[in-house]
C-alpha cells in the first residue's frame, strides 16, 4: 500500500505542464517619457509688452509641444494594441 | 511532467519508446510465448505470474511515458511557435517606437522653430514701432502674432498637406 501511494504520487507528476513563454512590456520611446514642463512666466522687470508676447508664444510652443506628445502616445497605444492582439 | 524540460528531445524519445517496446515485447513474450520456454526450462514456472505482473507493469509505464512525451512534444511546438510570434511582435514594436518617435521628434522640431521664427519677429523694429504708437492699445500687429502663436499647430497641418 505504501508503495502503491509513491508511485501514484509520482504519476501525478504528469498532470503539471510548465509553459515557459513570458511576455515582456513594450517599452515606449524615450521622448514619450519625458514629463511636459512648466509653462514659462514673464521675468520681473520685463514687463513690456513685448516681453510678454514672448512668453505667450513660448508657452504656445511648449503646448503644442505637449500636445504633440500626447499625440505620440496615442499613436503608441493604437500600434502596439495591434501588435498584440494580432 | 516538468521534469522532462530538462531532458534533449532525442534522449527523451529513445528512453521512452525503448521502454515502451520492451514493455510490449514482454507481455507478449511472457503472456503467450512463456509456456514454451517452461516446458523447456520448470524451474521457470513458479515466477510466470511474476513475469507477467512486471512485463504489464513496464507496458504500463511505456504507454504513459509514451502519452507524456507525445503531449511534451506538443508543448514543446506550441512554446517555440508562440515564441516564434513574440520575436516578430517584439521586432515590429521596435520598429513602431522608431516611427513614432520620429514623427514627436520632427513635430515638435517644427514647433520650436515656428516660435523662434515668431520671437524673433516681435524683436524686429517693425513691431517697437507698433507697441510705441499704439498708446495703452494692443496694436493690431501683436494680436496677430499672439494668434499667429495660437495657430501654431497649423504648421504641421500645412506640412502634411504639403507631403501629400
Amino acid at each position: 500500500m505504501r508503495y502503491a501511494v509513491i508511485v501514484l504520487a509520482l504519476m501525478l507528476a504528469g498532470c503539471t505542464t510548465v509553459v515557459p513563454v513570458k511576455q515582456q512590456f513594450p517599452v515606449a520611446p524615450t521622448i514619450l517619457l519625458e514629463r511636459c514642463p512648466d509653462l514659462m512666466v514673464v521675468d520681473d522687470g520685463k514687463n513690456s509688452l513685448r516681453d510678454m508676447l514672448k512668453v505667450v508664444i513660448q508657452n504656445y510652443a511648449l503646448y503644442y509641444q505637449c500636445a504633440e506628445k500626447t499625440h505620440g502616445w496615442q499613436d503608441w497605444y493604437q500600434e502596439q494594441r495591434r501588435i498584440f492582439n494580432k | 511532467m516538468w521534469l522532462l524540460h530538462f531532458l534533449p528531445d532525442a534522449f527523451l524519445v529513445f528512453v521512452v519508446n525503448a521502454i515502451l517496446i520492451v514493455g510490449i515485447v514482454a507481455t507478449v513474450v511472457t503472456f503467450f510465448f512463456l509456456k514454451y520456454l517452461v516446458r523447456l526450462m520448470p524451474a521457470l514456472n513458479a515466477q510466470v505470474t511474476l513475469m507477467q505482473v512486471v512485463s504489464v507493469v513496464i507496458l504500463l509505464f511505456g504507454v504513459y511515458f509514451k502519452g507524456g512525451q507525445v503531449t511534451e512534444q506538443a508543448w514543446r511546438q506550441r512554446v517555440a511557435e508562440v515564441e516564434a510570434q513574440l520575436e516578430e511582435a517584439r521586432k515590429e514594436s521596435a520598429k513602431v517606437n522608431t516611427v513614432v518617435e520620429t514623427k514627436v521628434v520632427t513635430k515638435t522640431k517644427v514647433i520650436k522653430e515656428k516660435a523662434d521664427a515668431l520671437i524673433e519677429y516681435v524683436d524686429r523694429e517693425v513691431i517697437r514701432e507698433a507697441i510705441r504708437e499704439a498708446d495703452c492699445r494692443i496694436p493690431q500687429e501683436v494680436i496677430d502674432v499672439h494668434n499667429e502663436a495660437a495657430r501654431m499647430n497649423q504648421v504641421i497641418e500645412q506640412q502634411r498637406k504639403g507631403a501629400k
